[in-house]
């Protein structure tokens, strides 16, 4: 079989997600291992599969101080359901671009044949912010020259978030179209956090109380437990489950810095390499995508995205929110269930909220609003103080 | 803290840093830190590539030569990026808030994350010149910040 640079042709897939499952967003104490079981039995119900026909097991280990007893956070998963089969199990770790790099390890463990079923799984919880703050920010910061000057995420995220505002001379307000828009989607969905709270004009974003930099309280996403599951299988073997398949048809993945101390373009993201590799993949264009999920953790994020991933010229992303296209109705929708920002932002299993909403809304079960066309999506995925960058591609079968 | 000072002459700021948050003092970072309780930035100096790197490291991070010597600074730089934090990141940071946190990159070449300090809030932004002031902490270590020149 002649294979492209990539060791397959560019239409050929990876491999298929056939089931997913998404926990609600909340704010219920549930413990950590509860979450995951509740997810893994959804997922499993959803493929209408046993622990039996699972022969591959992958999580992503705790980011946000679970607890040390779940430092073998695999192995506890697999001891609650006694999968009996298991050829593969791993923890993944690469912040919020953990989900995304989850699926990439499995799609290629589907892909060589080591696996035929793979279970997928992270859940979460954010922990209070400011009564954890010297923890989490001992998690997120190089311990001896950022720690010491108090920085939190947000003003890591602001140093960043203002260089591009800085480079590309537009002002906050850009960002709250981002954030504007994303509300639209959350208010029309069933569970989103952000709902409640009504459509968010950008006056109302603007004059919000500031956090940090360029961001104000709706700029930053809503910290809460949730999280979900999926199954990869390989697209051969696609038509054993009740939903239509999508195929993983293009990955890619790189990074630039550990610390915002050592990256040298504050204003431009390791996401412009990560898009360049999944789209040559894919064989796929940005033009070809129906839809974006798009990490969120801050307002800045899903501009900068769209810019660094082709959608946008550089300084141009805000026309695409202010003439509607990522809009509900628009031609070019983004952060469907309303993203991080709104929907909520579950600690540990952040990344997977994306994924499982294209998923979602690929199979036609969209618990917001359901696209019309949705048949060829980007999902994009950062870890930690936006280091560590994932993009998948995914096509409908 | 001290008035804004007169260029040239070592400032030492007080009461800024958070007892909870002082970095752990090592083999690697010592030398930074005791200059920087003297009053002196004292940057790592890769003698094979004859160059600053930061932060201080055991090796070179461009060449791996482990032939790391130190040498000062003068201090000046300017403002990358320029950050108001309104809400402190932990519940009982000791020092007032908002302050700036910022991106200085040194005449010398490094960046350094930092503060800068007695100015009014919003005329901290990118281009701004600084120079290194200092505050010490104990005998063994000082935290480097920023004031405007």
């Amino acid at each position: 079989m002649q294979t492209g640079v990539f060791g397959k042709k560019p239409s050929e897939p990876i491999a298929t997600i056939v089931a997913s499952a998404e926990l609600d967003p909340a704010k219920n104490g549930r413990s950590f291992l509860e979450l995951h079981v509740a997810a893994v039995a959804a997922a499993l119900a959803d493929a209408g599969i046993a622990p039996a026909d699972v022969d591959g097991l992958v999580c992503v280990g705790d980011m946000m101080g679970a607890g040390v007893e779940h430092t073998f956070l695999s192995e506890e998963i697999q001891d609650y359901f006694l999968f009996p089969n298991l050829r593969m199990q791993l923890g993944v770790q690469l912040g919020g671009a953990s989900h995304l790099a989850m699926l990439e390890v499995a799609a290629r463990a589907i892909q060589d044949g080591t696996c035929a079923r793979i279970l997928c799984v992270s859940a979460g919880t954010f922990p209070p912010i400011r009564d954890s703050g010297r923890s989490l920010m001992q998690m997120v910061c190089h311990p001896d020259y950022e720690l010491p000057f108090a920085p939190s995420i947000p003003t890591i995220y602001g140093l960043m978030g203002q260089a591009w505002l800085d480079a590309t001379g537009l002002g906050r307000d850009a960002l709250a179209e981002a954030v504007t828009a994303q509300q639209a989607w959350a208010t029309s969905h069933p569970v989103a956090l952000g709902r409640a709270a009504g459509p968010l004009p950008v006056a109302e974003v603007l004059s919000a109380r500031p956090i940090a930099g360029p961001f104000a309280y709706y700029d930053c996403s809503i910290p809460c437990e949730g999280g979900g599951a999926f199954v990869l299988s390989a697209p051969q073997a696609a038509g054993d489950f009740p939903h239509r398949p999508v195929h993983i048809v293009g990955t890619g993945e790189a990074h630039t810095h550990g610390f915002v101390l050592s990256l040298r373009d504050l204003s431009t993201t390791a996401a412009v390499d990560a898009g360049c590799v999944a789209f040559a993949r894919a064989g796929r264009t940005p033009a070809d995508m129906d839809f974006c999920q798009l990490y969120d953790a801050f307002s800045s994020n899903p501009l900068m995205l769209l810019e660094e991933l082709g959608f946008a010229e550089r300084g141009k992303a805000v026309e695409l929110y202010r003439e509607g296209r990522t809009w509900p109705g628009g031609d070019l929708p983004v952060n469907t269930n309303g993203g991080l920002l709104r929907f909520g932002h579950a600690g540990t299993a952040s990344g997977i909220c994306g994924l499982l909403e294209a998923h979602a809304q690929m199979t036609g079960r969209a618990r917001g609003i359901q696209l019309e066309r949705a048949d060829l999506a980007l999902v994009h995925a950062y870890g930690s103080m936006l280091c560590s960058h994932v993009t998948v591609i995914l096509e409908a079968g | 803290m001290s008035d804004r000072a007169e260029e040239g002459a070592t400032v030492f700021l007080h009461d800024l840093a958070d007892a909870g948050a002082l970095p752990r003092l090592t083999e690697v970072n010592r030398p930074f830190y005791a200059a920087a309780a003297r009053g002196e930035l004292l940057l790592p100096w890769c003698t094979q590539c004859a160059a600053f790197f930061f932060y201080p490291r055991s090796l070179c991070p461009r060449c791996l030569s482990n032939e790391v010597d130190w040498r000062l600074s003068n201090g000046y730089g300017h403002v990358v990026v320029a950050v108001v934090v309104h809400r402190p990141p932990w519940n009982d940071l000791s020092r007032p808030c908002p302050y700036v946190v910022v991106i200085v990159e040194l005449e010398d070449g490094p960046r350094l994350l930092s503060t800068v300090e007695n100015i009014p809030i919003e005329e901290v932004h990118a281009g701004l010149l600084v120079r290194a002031v200092f505050e010490r902490v104990s005998d063994e270590q000082g935290l480097v910040r920023f004031l405007p020149r």
